[in-house]
């Protein structure tokens, strides 16, 4: 066997044996400080009381009634989500062309041009800043926050649901469109502003049509998780199947709630079948 | 009559990556009349695309003065400008189209300078002035491939469609930055005879940069020849001799055995129009 003399190993940068020993610290001192004790968990008395509660949802209620008149809710989900993802592409386009900032702040786009005084500079600037402040704050507010604004400000139902949607992933997919913007290829776009284009039509024909594809994928990714964040938003009564587990849990209807779980997790599995394999196309 | 470019002590010079600043161009006087055609050559990163890209007004000179029909670029403004730039067509070496869409709308894209906004998205969808785009398709041969996607296309094909695109821009002015760096030589000499042709028609200005230095000779009666970022010299085709030649790329890394080999090929055709 070929055989040869290591060299000494420089062993872990101080950095990170400081950084290593922090994280440890507060992952115990997390447990401590909440007094949870996974421990507890393994106790007879524990383990009985889980045991009962989980046989209570076997087996899942497969009544023909129940079946269909669960239908509707599982009907209504997949609506939710797909207008809600409608919804937030239609405010969620519009919002990355002004705040991807190769279109606004200067750089390759901007070279040539006359040079703005820093009036027209902060004025070009000012739009950008605005919807990224804004898709910020879409963003940063759980959809199911939204959920219970939209409950309070439209009433119970999917319309709440479908608005909830709408802001929460137009900031999520404002920002990824304006990021995808940001670091396309220039190329193409390029070559048209030298043949005199304007700015508008140099995005329209030389940004966007090689990147469509990108912006298809992604929305399909979110349509995938829309569907699982419409399940959530039921329990504050944003409509479809969440709502109907919710009412089927507070009836003590264990077995009834198993079927629409299972429903869900169906549904779910569904969803990233059907978008996984469009997105295989697209790419 | 204006001339159609006019460079006075151009420099040009970029921040580079990892700091301090590279001379892209330096002094450089250039004139060029309308309806002239000219090649420019030189070693790679010599300066050539950023003399184009000054050319079609991508760039602007930091120091000296640039006059494209006798207009100063900085004194216009932006909508000027953007009149100025569409008085010339660019075709680039590759990567400049837009690979996605179809070649109609590829080809339809020289005319944005004209359509409205709402024309522009229109077309995308419905294409307008099909007519016309047949017909630059025709010109350069590629009319069966007018509704293909581009990015179908092969090398040659897709410089055709670039081709086009600047025909149906209607310009004065014909600029190629290295138009037949990605294709074979038979088609490379078939696409500069093209681009001559098209601008010779109704005396378009043409000016191409060709790292093919054969090519060059056998095609443009003016060559001006750059070499790290100033001009060697400017003659007319007759004038240029394996001398100037050897010292415009002589002890540079990339006189690799692709310029070997067109030196040889210079040196040993007799033909006119080829330096002795």
């Amino acid at each position: 066997m070929n055989q040869a003399a290591v060299p000494p190993s420089p062993g872990a940068s101080r950095e990170r044996r400081i950084l290593t020993g922090a994280s440890l610290l507060i992952l115990l001192g997390s447990f401590a400080y909440t007094q949870s004790n996974p421990a507890l968990l393994l106790s007879p008395e524990a383990l009985r009381a889980i045991g009962s509660f989980a046989a209570a949802f076997f087996p899942p209620d497969l009544n023909r009634d129940f079946l269909s008149s669960s239908l509707g809710p599982v009907i209504e989900t997949v609506q939710l989500a797909t207008a809600g993802v409608a919804l937030a592409i239609l405010v969620g386009f519009p919002m990355a062309l002004l705040a991807a900032g190769n279109f606004h702040l200067g750089g390759a786009l901007f070279e040539g041009d006359p040079e703005p005084s820093p009036a027209v500079r902060r004025l070009r600037a000012a739009p950008y800043w605005l919807s990224r402040l804004l898709l910020n704050f879409m963003r940063s507010i759980p959809e199911l926050i939204w959920a219970l604004i939209f409950v309070r400000a439209v009433g119970l139902g999917p319309l709440a649901g479908i608005l909830a949607l709408g802001v929460a992933y137009a900031g999520i997919l404002g920002k990824v469109f304006a990021e995808i913007m940001e670091s396309a290829d220039l190329r193409p776009a390029l070559a048209l502003r030298a043949a005199g284009a304007s700015r508008p039509k140099v995005i329209l024909y030389g940004i966007i049509p090689p990147i469509f594809r990108q912006f298809l994928s992604y929305a399909l990714y979110r349509w995938e998780c829309a569907m699982r964040a419409a399940a959530i938003m039921g329990f504050v009564g944003a409509g479809g199947l969440g709502q109907h587990i919710e009412i089927a849990m507070r009836m003590f209807e264990h077995r009834q709630t198993a079927t629409l779980i299972l429903e869900l997790a169906l549904l779910v599995a569904a969803a990233d079948f059907i978008s996984s394999r469009l997105r295989r196309k697209l790419a | 009559m204006n001339l159609a470019f006019e460079l006075n002590g151009v420099s040009k010079r970029f921040r580079r990556a990892g700091g301090g600043w590279t001379e892209a161009l330096q002094g450089v006087d250039l004139e060029i009349r309308p309806g002239e055609a000219v090649a420019i050559i030189g070693p790679s990163g010599a300066g050539k695309t950023t003399l184009m890209r000054l050319l079609n007004l991508s760039l602007r000179p930091d120091e000296g003065a640039l006059r494209v029909d006798g207009t100063d670029p900085t004194s216009l403004s932006q909508s000027g400008l953007r009149k100025l730039r569409a008085r010339t067509a660019t075709v680039y070496q590759q990567h400049h189209l837009i690979p996605a869409l179809r070649v109609v709308h590829n080809i339809l894209a020289g005319r944005l300078s004209v359509w409205s906004l709402a024309g522009a998205v229109l077309s995308l969808f419905s294409p307008r002035e099909t007519a016309l785009a047949a017909w630059a398709a025709g010109e350069v041969g590629i009319l069966e491939k007018l509704w293909e996607r581009t990015d179908r296309l092969s090398g040659g094909q897709q410089q055709r469609v670039a081709i086009a695109r600047a025909l149906v821009q209607n310009p004065r002015h014909l600029l190629a930055d290295e138009p037949v760096a990605s294709v074979d030589p038979s088609l490379a000499d078939a696409i500069v005879g093209l681009l001559r042709r098209v601008c010779a028609g109704d005396g378009k200005t043409l000016v191409v940069n060709l790292h093919d230095v054969p090519l060059a000779l056998r095609h443009f009666g003016r060559i001006v020849g750059v070499r790290d970022g100033r001009v060697r010299f400017d003659l007319p085709v007759e004038e240029v001799d394996s001398g100037l030649l050897v010292s415009l790329y002589e002890g540079d890394e990339e006189l690799t055995s692709d310029v070997r080999q067109w030196f040889q090929e210079i040196f040993q055709t007799g033909q006119p129009g080829l330096p002795r």
